[in-house]
């Protein structure tokens, strides 16, 4: 049966953050997947505090990347946080946001390695409480927890790429593919299929999240122009072959990423079409949402993320996929 | 908790949303104290919004923050008197 999960973004405050999580709890959502970005606020403490107010729900961060948190570091804070929420943890790790870590001149160097080596730096402290490894992008001399880590904390890769979703499907426990469109992500399912195949794993050992931009609303258009911020800013970041698969121009791309950067955010919004929000997001009424997931579940996904927005409302929205979705899909 | 006995369990249970609402909605949700989220939390996460401590927090959290609305919503419900009590303790 699919699971649920949800994303939250902690720039709102982390009361707000940790309510809606517990919303999504009651609602029978399966998992909450925190983003980490430096400008706002920590990712482990929000954990934290949502490990302290839920009982089921599990949670990790979606995702953490290992150029700015050291692997060593994100081990110790996720077995930390499986202290107070055992078997309830999980990590997401991916390459991180080159957009991002620029601002801090942080440059994403071999990011294939580097997850590889984080794994398997981080698999071993969370698993035994130490580690000894010599690799080329990281080293750890002799680490050692003075803390026993509690319960089994599964590691998903964050992934988009043929590579990186072949790595995933190699090392990883689960897979986030950050897409919403059957194109994409029966694309990368192929890519996970052919890297399981030479580890000879079976995909039923690996939980392949869609981690999607959602908006769900009775009303279509309500759907469709709270998704719309989001889509722009995805338009505006994806690479040319990923813009042609969808049949979206680079100049159309290219006039709302202008437009962004100019702060014209009305004029950027104007640019999105009904084709960008179709390619890069789940947005309309039930129905429509219903149709989309079921298209992805029979390709494969068997963990349904409703990322950013969830929808114009978000109490209303995570309301509403409780009252119609996940029942759907459960029941 | 006067203020509390002063509202039926039904008025509270129908004003519980539109009270949560506020404080999700908010711009000065700021001024909400951690410690009284942290209780809105703790009554939110046990379904005990509309226990008389529960409905205290949910009602003084959303007059910290917005007065204006929360009296609005208060008298709208014709809980005048509970209003103006509020008022008094806030």
């Amino acid at each position: 049966m699919v699971k649920f999960g949800i994303e939250f973004v902690p720039m709102d405050l982390y009361w707000r953050t940790t309510f809606y999580t517990i919303q999504a709890e009651k609602a029978g959502f399966d998992h909450v997947w925190i983003t980490d970005h430096f400008n706002n606020r920590n990712v482990y403490v929000t954990l934290t505090c949502i490990a302290l107010h839920t009982n089921r729900i599990k949670m990790g961060p979606g995702v953490t990347n290992p150029y700015l948190v050291n692997p060593v570091m994100t081990a110790q804070s996720v077995a930390s946080i499986s202290e107070i929420a055992p078997n309830r943890v999980t990590l997401g790790i991916g390459a991180g946001d080159k957009t991002t870590l620029s601002l801090l001149g942080v440059e994403i160097k071999s990011p294939l390695r580097a997850i590889r080596e984080s794994v398997e730096i981080i698999r071993s402290l969370i698993t035994t409480g130490k580690a000894k490894y010599s690799g080329k992008i990281f080293s750890v001399q002799k680490a050692k927890f003075n803390f026993k880590p509690k319960g089994n904390i599964p590691i998903y890769i964050g992934a988009q790429g043929p590579k990186m979703l072949e790595l995933a499907a190699k090392i990883g426990d689960g897979i986030l593919i950050n897409a919403s469109h059957p194109k994409d992500i029966g694309d990368a399912y192929q890519y996970i299929k052919s890297g399981a195949e030479k580890v000879n794993r079976k995909l039923d050992e690996i939980d392949v999240a869609a981690y999607t931009s959602f908006s769900i609303h009775e009303k279509e258009k309500k759907a469709i122009k709270a998704a719309t911020p989001v889509v722009a800013f995805i338009v505006s970041g994806s690479p040319e072959p990923v813009l042609e698969k969808h049949g979206i121009s680079v100049e159309d791309a290219m006039a709302i990423k202008k437009a962004l950067e100019a702060g014209n955010w009305g004029e950027a919004f104007s640019k999105v079409t009904p084709e960008m929000i179709d390619a890069f997001s789940i947005s309309g009424t039930p129905e429509t949402c219903i149709e989309r997931i079921n298209e992805l579940i029979k390709l494969g996904v068997t963990q349904f993320v409703v990322g950013s927005p969830i929808g114009p409302n978000v109490r209303e929205a995570i309301d509403l996929i409780s009252r119609e979705i996940i029942p759907h899909f459960k029941e | 908790m006067e203020v509390v006995k002063k509202t039926p369990v039904d008025k509270r249970k129908n004003l519980m949303t539109p009270l949560i609402d506020i404080l999700l909605r908010s711009n000065n949700a700021t001024k909400l104290s951690s410690s009284t989220a942290n209780l809105i939390l703790h009554y939110w996460q046990h379904d005990e919004l509309t226990s008389d401590e529960g409905f205290q927090r949910l009602l003084e959290a959303a007059y910290a923050i917005e007065p204006e609305q929360t009296t609005e919503l208060l008298n709208n419900a014709g809980l005048n008197v509970v209003a103006e009590e509020l008022k008094k303790q806030v």
